[in-house]
């Protein structure tokens, strides 16, 4: 096992050997001050984000409803007089606030306007969505863990995509045994300080709350990212009227056309994790490894899909 | 004939005021000048020693003014420090919407600035957040506090800057129920002390013995007791009255007192041993007073019913309220003329917290305690100094029983990495054992940060701080609630064909839906009530090892308690007019029993066979706490002339929780000792055919019948015989 000399070191991931016990999956030692884990990683192709931010800024000029008092009877009765943007507003009374908004979303940082969507009740506008399309995508980060329990269980896989050139790398953070969760953590934090734009499914209410509580367990700082894409909340949007439900399976299957054949249940991922603590046997993992990454690229192919919908043409 | 009546007069007391020896803050000053308050002994005791930075348990009596004692250093503090936090912690939800309004009061006035606010399992999750982020008072119970310990990255803010806990009402925390709540304390301690905070501890009681030690236990730091009483007390006249020795029933003696009082213009506050009592009485009362004076009060009500009883008894349109012990604690609903305590509630801790509900100033108390027809309240009847000169009970923790420690263990783990050495100061050297038995079930795993919970369900969820059945059953008279009941409730009281009473109607069950727990009533203005016949049942499920002490063998291993409700009795005027079978599931629980074969009921007159088992088994439960560190309320029995599964005559002695938690286990193997005590508890007693200090049991199910002190005494000698051989 790898010696990190002790002290003030930053959590930092060292490429060593191929893990010579190959009944693992594939994959390398990833080690921090606070000991290391299994890093898996694999390649995949990039979908097209075709949105610029340019384009996107200029969708959102023609959101009328952001100016307090304009609701979609006003809106219309606007457009018919041939108000189409906000800046079509300056030669009414809302004229102001209307300044004020424009202002804000042609110039402000996407943080800011995703902000003022949330202060009129709009933070899960699917229109939002374009902003992760449309920032830097070294900053993005698709991320989904994998648990042993609903609360305060450890989590025992991480599956974390981030674009490099032209292509989707997955790097998967798996606990060999319960101790190495620390160490995963740690990476998985100073993964979110280098990609500041996380995307996730229902990560707002999971992934995210469960990693800082994890954190949070062994004493470590919690992990605020400067953006977080939650592409459950859209897909509500979206897709409720033609689907079931919208876990990701389901809205996958629908939307993306890319049904899982031989895919482990959600559910089951405590149960064959338990299995192989109890077993040493590590045939289970690798169902969980290939479930986990099937998420993180779906996240991908999901963010392209909802701007598409949302600004495609 | 004159009825049967012991009086015994307590003078007036005038009140001791002293001055705290710190001297308060001007904005304490003022707030005590503006309202002309003056400390009371006790309260400048507690003021002192909370500012001393000294853990505390005041044991002074209901109405002494302790809120105050405890509150006043304690927003003190607050303000000294802006960053302070207190944690209050009390028994029931109705106790701390009553508590919130006093701190609320006094927070106002002092000018704290703590917003004190209840978070619960009532407490909305939009405003959570909100609460833990500015409320530095936050009351909550212990079972949301077992709840939220692991959420630590929400509550460590309020940790860190934990100043205080307070512990109200904590005589209730005894027994394994004590055990869950000592070991609750310590991990909150664990927590505070990862964060740096070492909060201290005030702890309210009621007057129970040896206070400090107690305390010392349930929260493992060393505490003063405060016990000078400095609160002034009207005279009070305590009778004790046997109305079966004039013919007449408890029932119809209660009544009558309670509307003799009313109508001399005495407002009465009177306790009941059961609701179905409470209801009963008070129809009896109504029959004969105008309408809206008097009222019934116990749990199960819906919140603003009670309040609305709370506030009129307080206010004084009310001139009589008959309550289970739910109007015990310290709610507040003022000082009465009188109280009446009709059957004895089982422990003199509650006889105490029932009669301090009466004394205004300036007038005198009456307190009348009514015996009913059992062996243990006539038992005081004939011996009133048995009952005025009762010793302080003890509450009893146990620390160290395997069951409750690994629970908490695992909730521990959960919270905050385990690590042996350092959290030994918390759950003590056996923990290791345990711990390493935890991580061979792949529950604990070892990491270099220490054991990790990896088990998949949350381990606050798996625990049940009382071992009680936790559901709560819904009564729906038409659309509309009518009130709630705990399940057990709901299998005693609710059975097809039984009446149920709420506020004096009477309504009969109707429909009942095991299921999900709701039961439908219909109205009736039939003048009936009903009575449940039942029979409890222990079979041996299997049998798990047998200890030999001498001749003398005890078993030990699973059992099934099975409680079947045969029929039940219509009655009109307490005379019953019919009988009806019924036939209804049994409710059934596993737990662990030792049991006894015992094979001297030859030396015993065939008559009094059945009362000698019955009352060697109140021995025996009597003498175990002493031995095995339980209450007296967490252990059950069953004896009989003949066991279908023993072939024989049997003493069965079980743990009162679904599961066990090793009572009995423990009983099996200090067996010795226990029926030293027994039979030395019983031969010492110089009382004729039984007493509470030897063979009566206040919980028991058969009124204490049979029951044969000669018998039981040749059965435990007899015994002792064959643990010597």
């Amino acid at each position: 096992m790898m010696q990190v000399e002790q002290g003030f070191v930053q959590a930092l991931s060292l490429r060593t050997s191929v893990v010579e016990n190959s009944v693992f999956p594939e994959g390398f030692e990833a080690a921090t001050a606070d000991g290391c884990c299994l890093a898996i990683e694999s390649v995949h192709s990039l979908p097209e984000f075709f949105v610029s931010e340019k384009q996107l800024r200029e969708r959102l000029m023609h959101e009328l409803t952001l100016v307090h008092g304009i609701g979609t009877e006003r809106e219309r009765m606007c457009r018919r007089r041939g108000i189409q943007t906000l800046t079509d507003l300056r030669r009414t009374n809302w004229r102001s606030e209307a300044q004020e908004i424009a202002e804000t979303i042609q110039n402000g940082t996407p943080r800011e306007v995703i902000r003022l969507f949330r202060e009129r009740g709009r933070g899960a506008d699917p229109l939002l969505i374009g902003f992760g399309a449309a920032v830097p995508r070294e900053d993005l980060l698709f991320f989904d863990i994998e648990t042993l329990g609903m609360v305060h269980s450890p989590i025992i896989l991480f599956g974390c995509g981030v674009c490099e050139g032209g292509t989707l790398r997955v790097t998967q953070y798996l606990l060999r045994d319960i101790g190495e969760e620390i160490a995963a953590l740690e990476l998985v934090a100073e993964m979110m300080r280098a990609h500041p734009a996380l995307v996730t499914y229902n990560g707002r209410s999971f992934d995210l709350p469960f990693t800082n509580s994890r954190l949070a367990y062994y004493g470590e700082r919690e992990c605020r990212p400067a953006l977080h894409f939650d592409l459950l909340h859209p897909a509500r949007r979206l897709f409720r009227e033609d689907l079931p439900d919208c876990c990701l399976g389901t809205v996958e299957e629908y939307v993306l056309g890319c049904g899982r054949k031989e895919d482990l249940p959600g559910y089951l991922v405590p149960v064959y994790y338990q299995k192989y603590l109890r077993t040493g046997d590590v045939a289970p993992l690798k169902q969980i490894v290939d479930h986990n990454r099937s998420d993180v690229t779906s996240l991908a192919l999901l963010l392209a899909r909802q701007t598409e919908m949302m600004y495609g043409t | 004939m004159e009825p049967e009546m012991h009086t015994r007069v307590f003078p007036a007391r005038h009140a001791v005021y002293k001055e705290p020896a710190i001297l308060p803050s001007p904005a304490v000053r003022e707030y005590l000048h503006s309202r002309k308050i003056r400390l009371y002994t006790h309260q400048a005791d507690s003021y002192d020693a909370v500012m001393r930075k000294e853990n505390i348990i005041l044991t002074t009596p209901t109405a002494s003014g302790k809120t105050l004692a405890y509150a006043l250093p304690v927003l003190e503090k607050l303000m000294q420090n802006r960053d302070a936090t207190a944690l209050f912690i009390y028994p029931t939800k109705a106790l701390t919407r009553d508590q919130l309004a006093v701190l609320q009061k006094l927070d106002k006035e002092l000018g704290a600035k703590t917003r004190p606010a209840i978070y619960d399992g009532d407490t909305p999750r939009d405003s959570r957040s909100k609460i833990r982020g500015s409320s530095r008072i936050i009351l909550t119970n212990m079972y949301e506090l077992h709840q939220i310990l692991a959420w630590r990255m929400q509550w460590g803010d309020f940790w860190t800057n934990l100043s205080f806990v307070i512990v109200d009402e904590a005589h209730r925390y005894r027994g394994i129920f004590g055990s869950h709540i000592a070991l609750l304390l310590r991990r909150l301690r664990r927590i505070c002390n990862y964060y740096d905070a070492r909060p201290q501890f005030i702890l309210s009681s009621a007057t129970i013995g040896d206070a400090s030690s107690f305390a010392g236990t349930l929260t493992g730091v060393a505490a003063t007791e405060i016990s000078d009483d400095g609160s002034p007390r009207a005279q009070q006249t305590f009778r004790l009255y046997n109305p079966w020795s004039s013919g007449k029933s408890s029932l119809s003696a209660t009544a009558d007192l309670i509307r003799d009082q009313v109508q001399s213009g005495m407002q009465t506050l009177c306790f009941t041993k059961s609701r179905n009592m409470a209801e009963i009485t008070a129809l009896r009362c109504r029959e004969e007073m105008p309408a809206g004076r008097i009222s019934s009060y116990r749990g199960g009500y819906r919140p603003n019913e009670r309040r609305h009883i709370e506030k009129n008894l307080k206010e004084g349109d009310l001139a009589g309220v008959i309550s289970t012990n739910a109007l015990e604690l310290g709610i507040d609903v003022g000082s009465l003329d009188s109280v009446i305590i009709s059957g004895f509630p089982g422990t003199m801790m509650s006889v105490r917290q029932q009669a301090g509900r009466a004394g205004r100033s300036g007038k005198d108390a009456l307190i009348t305690f009514v015996a009913n027809l059992n062996p243990l309240d006539q038992y005081f009847m004939r011996c009133p100094d048995a009952f005025f000169n009762a010793p302080y009970e003890h509450p009893i923790l146990d620390l160290e029983n395997p069951y409750v420690l690994r629970s908490h263990l695992l909730c521990a783990a959960a919270e905050l990495p385990y690590r042996t050495e350092r959290d030994a100061e918390y759950f003590g050297t056996s923990a290791a054992e345990l711990i390493h038995d935890l991580k061979e079930e792949h529950l604990l795993a070892s990491t270099p940060k220490g054991y990790v919970y990896c088990g998949t369900e949350s381990p606050a969820q798996q625990v049940s701080l009382s071992g009680r059945m936790s559901g709560t059953c819904t009564v729906m008279y038409g659309s509309r609630v009518l009130e709630t009941m705990d399940e057990s409730q709901m299998f005693r009281e609710a059975y097809p064909g039984a009446v149920l009473f709420h506020q004096g109607d009477r309504y009969r069950v109707e429909e009942i839906d095991r299921k999900n727990l709701v039961v439908r009533v219909r109205k009736i203005t039939d003048n009936y009530h009903t009575r449940p016949l039942y029979t409890t049942d222990v079979r041996i499920l299997s049998r798990e090892k047998t200890c030999r002490h001498g001749d003398l063998l005890v078993h030990y291993g699973s059992v099934s308690v099975c409680s079947q409700m045969i029929g039940y009795s219509v009655l009109e005027y307490d005379q019953i007019v019919s009988t009806h079978p019924l036939d209804v599931p049994p409710l059934s629980f596993t737990t662990k029993a030792c049991w006894i074969v015992p094979d001297c009921c030859g030396e015993i007159p065939p008559a009094d066979v059945a009362g000698s088992l019955h009352g060697a088994e109140h021995a025996l439960i009597a003498a175990m706490p002493v031995h095995v560190l339980c209450d007296r309320s967490d252990i059950g029995g069953v004896s009989t002339p003949f066991h279908p599964d023993v072939g024989d005559a049997a003493i069965f002695i079980y743990d009162g929780m679904p599961g066990g938690v090793g009572l009995a286990e423990k009983a099996a193997g200090v067996f010795p000792e226990i029926v030293r005590l027994a039979q030395e508890m019983v031969s010492r007693c110089s009382c004729e055919s039984g007493c509470p200090a030897c063979i009566h049991s206040p919980k028991c199910g058969n009124n204490n019948q049979p029951l044969s002190k000669t018998g039981t005494l040749t059965l435990l000698s007899c015994l002792v015989k064959e643990l010597e051989t």
